[in-house]
């Protein structure tokens, strides 16, 4: 086993054990039935976020190579794990917001709409375009 | 955004998130039920101590039925602490929607029965029904009821909900 796969082994390693116990976490007490619905989602957007800005922070860092070496594991890079992850909570933040009692239907359609077709909007403006071909 | 200022706002994130989940278990939402007297004191007569649905008591004031009762939230972060009280009544045939309140830590709602067993005088004024039932349901928990024939029950559901 060569330095680089080694490397991102026990990188890998080191993921995949933060990743076990922040689902530990989530199911042992973010989704406790006593735990206020308000809470829940709080708690799933902020862990959302978290977990995107730390894919922010390891994108310029030396982790942000892939993992493996391989054409077809290029992709699997810790920011893209993370950015992963905060979707996965995000939409889980989303079912929640869905299922909340104390908002009207059209309360949630409403804002869910917003949220959604705004960071549709916020990304497609904030995206660089791509050099027009030269005539 | 800069790496630090990226890395800064990760830790801040994952820290608020433990912070408010901690906060709601800690102070867990807390409801009471009283019943009045007839010395026109109240007596608690159900809590949230009460885990299993079946563990009711019977409101009785100097052997009559109890005609005024009031919950009472209290503990609960702000936006934790929403309790729902429910009374559901029926008439002849009619089943008409439950009547519904939401308090938060503090609130307190009372209610009344102008004639035990028979008729129900609920807070909007509705009279001529009967109180078959009335729950109060926590977050997140199963709505359940208690009915007893010959007297008003009280009873909490919070079996699936408090530690």
């Amino acid at each position: 086993m060569n330095e680089r796969t080694l490397q991102g082994a026990l990188t890998f390693l080191g993921f995949a054990i933060s990743i076990m116990a922040v689902f530990y976490f989530a199911t042992t007490y973010v989704f406790r039935p006593d735990l206020s619905e308000w809470t829940r989602l709080a708690a799933l957007i902020l862990l959302g976020l978290c977990f995107a800005f730390l894919g922010v922070y390891l994108r310029d860092t030396t982790l942000r190579h892939p993992f493996f070496a391989g054409p077809r594991l290029l992709w699997l890079r810790p920011p893209v794990v993370l950015y992963l992850l905060a979707l996965f909570a995000g939409i889980t933040a989303e079912a929640v917001f869905l299922g909340m009692d104390d908002v009207d239907r059209a309360v949630k359609i409403l804002v869910s709409l917003l949220v959604g077709i705004g960071l549709i909007v916020v990304v497609a403006n904030r995206a660089k375009r791509p050099a027009a071909p030269a005539a | 955004m800069k790496p630090r200022s990226a890395l800064l706002a990760a830790i801040a994130c994952g820290a608020l998130a433990l912070l408010l989940v901690a906060l709601d278990l800690a102070f867990n939402v807390e409801a009471r039920l009283e019943a009045q007297q007839a010395d026109g004191s109240w007596a608690t007569v159900a809590t949230t101590a009460y885990h299993d649905p079946r563990d009711s008591t019977i409101v009785q004031a100097s052997g009559r039925c109890a005609q005024q009762f009031r919950l009472i939230v209290h503990n609960g972060m702000p936006w934790a602490s929403r309790v729902r009280l429910q009374i559901n009544g029926f008439g002849a045939g009619i089943v008409l929607p439950p009547q519904t309140w939401t308090l938060a830590a503090g609130g307190e709602q009372s209610f009344s029965f102008a004639q035990p067993n028979v008729t129900a005088t609920l807070a909007n004024g509705t009279q001529g029904q009967r109180a078959e039932s009335f729950v109060v349901q926590f977050p997140g928990s199963d709505i359940g009821s208690l009915y007893s024939p010959g007297c008003l029950e009280a009873a909490f559901v919070p079996a699936k909900v408090m530690p």
